[in-house]
């Protein structure tokens, strides 16, 4: 079966290819937006303290942790709407990421070394200095960590377009995603499961923040 | 002699059960000064308060004749201040790079970061780790490097917490030597956290003691010049 797919893959037809291709506009253009706008979130959650912090965090983080059909399902849900098709899908997907993108951005920050601020700010640093210097000298783990949501989006929604298309189809991809029907009961169990999933995410957040395990 | 640093009725909670209480405490221009006690008194505290890296929400805090608001960022103050942490960060890069950090922070031109930089470099006998990443040396020469980008920018105090700590009997000699040089042909003021007594003997000349973040005693040299529970000493 799996060397099959394989196979399948390396001598795909044209709409494998097209899929393929559909998959990496729709996440290419998803991750520029997504990465305008989470730098300077990450980077202010990452180093400075309001009110609301920990709620924002404690939901990108759940974010971070999102089941995988939680993610599919609200593409699923995307494809399946006629008015996000396809400059709406891209914003979609690119509020996907943004959270994700967010929190590890944020996460590389938070875990830096307390004392690189104070030493930088007794050397005479100004805030925006700190911040830069403190990005500059993380830069190894914060791109680490943007690899690693790139390569998950990317494959998420190169797989979304893929196995959708197999599922409906009967056969491996011969039609573009875009032009698939809505199986709506599916949607439904796919949602209530992605619900659920997020609660147990919240709870064990709340706990960890309870416990002074989370910053 | 003028009043560099001086701080003023500091109340400062550190947590439940401890807190640094000062009336009063100045620091003048040109000796070396030891804070001393054990663990816990209050020296690394009092050293940040200085450094104006934690800011104080009761009391003043006036650098070279000037109060350092605690609301706002006292960058231009900071910068006439050197402040080595007893365990510093030390950045990803090289030797160089560290040493010239709080240089490029001001803005100082290339060629002057590079004079300045190789000098000190010179002067601790560092030349042939320049290139060097920072993070393959030894925790005695992170230290040295440390020191080094502290005194980069000719600073006028010197804030130094434990400072020889890591060092080996080499490098602690060339510390102590350095500093005194400092001090007497520079003019620099250091104002330094330790428990060395050797450090204290050949190097400080008024030492102020601190017990459960409060002052208890203040000796010059070998002479107790002020006692008394940290309320009301107009010292030094």
């Amino acid at each position: 079966m799996f060397l099959d797919a394989v196979i399948q893959l390396f001598t795909a037809d044209k709409l494998v290819w097209l899929n393929l291709a559909n998959a990496m506009e729709v996440a290419g253009y998803a991750i520029i937006i997504a990465l305008i706008i989470s730098i300077p979130l990450g980077t202010l959650i990452g180093f400075e303290s309001f009110p609301g912090r920990r709620i924002i965090l404690a939901l990108v983080h759940i974010w971070l942790f999102i089941p995988a059909i939680g993610i599919g399902a609200s593409l699923y849900y995307a494809a399946h709407q006629s008015f996000m098709q396809p400059l709406g899908f891209i914003v979609w997907s690119s509020l996907l990421l943004i959270p994700l993108f967010t929190g590890l951005i944020a996460n590389s920050l938070i875990d830096r070394n307390p004392q690189a601020d104070e030493d930088l700010y007794g050397l005479g640093a100004t805030r925006w200095q700190m911040h830069f210097a403190v990005i500059r000298d993380r830069s190894a783990t914060v791109y680490g960590a943007l690899a690693v949501g790139i390569a998950r989006i990317f494959t998420e929604i190169a797989a979304f377009f893929l196995v959708i298309s197999f599922i409906f189809h009967q056969g491996f991809p011969s039609k573009p995603v875009f032009d698939l029907p809505t199986a709506s009961a599916h949607l439904a169990v796919a949602i209530g499961l992605f619900i659920i999933g997020s609660l147990v995410y919240l709870g064990i957040h709340v706990f960890q923040f309870r416990r002074g395990q989370l910053s | 002699m003028s009043n560099l640093l001086e701080i003023t009725d500091i109340h400062h909670q550190v947590h439940k059960r401890f807190s640094i209480d000062i009336d009063q405490l100045f620091f003048q221009d040109g000796p070396v000064y030891a804070l001393i006690g054990d663990c816990g008194a209050g020296k690394s505290t009092l050293l940040r308060i200085l450094a104006l890296l934690q800011p104080v929400r009761e009391g003043t805090i006036t650098v070279f004749g000037e109060e350092a608001k605690a609301e706002k960022n006292p960058v231009k103050l900071r910068r006439r201040l050197g402040y080595l942490s007893q365990e510093p960060y030390l950045f990803s890069g090289t030797v160089f790079e560290n040493i010239a950090l709080g240089l490029e922070l001001r803005g100082e031109e290339a060629g002057e970061i590079e004079a300045r930089v190789d000098n000190l470099l010179h002067e601790f006998q560092f030349s042939d780790l320049a290139n060097a990443p920072v993070r393959k040396l030894s925790r005695g020469q992170q230290k040295v490097v440390a020191f080094m980008r502290t005194l980069a920018p000719h600073p006028e105090v010197l804030l130094l917490d434990e400072p020889t700590t890591h060092l080996d009997g080499v490098q602690y000699n060339l510390f102590v030597e350095y500093a005194k040089m400092l001090n007497n042909d520079r003019g620099v003021t250091i104002i330094m956290a330790t428990k060395s007594k050797d450090l204290i003997q050949r190097l400080v000349n008024i030492s102020i003691s601190l017990r459960y973040g409060k002052i208890v005693r203040i000796r010059t040299g070998e002479h107790q010049v002020q006692s008394g529970n940290g309320s009301g000493l107009r010292a030094l």
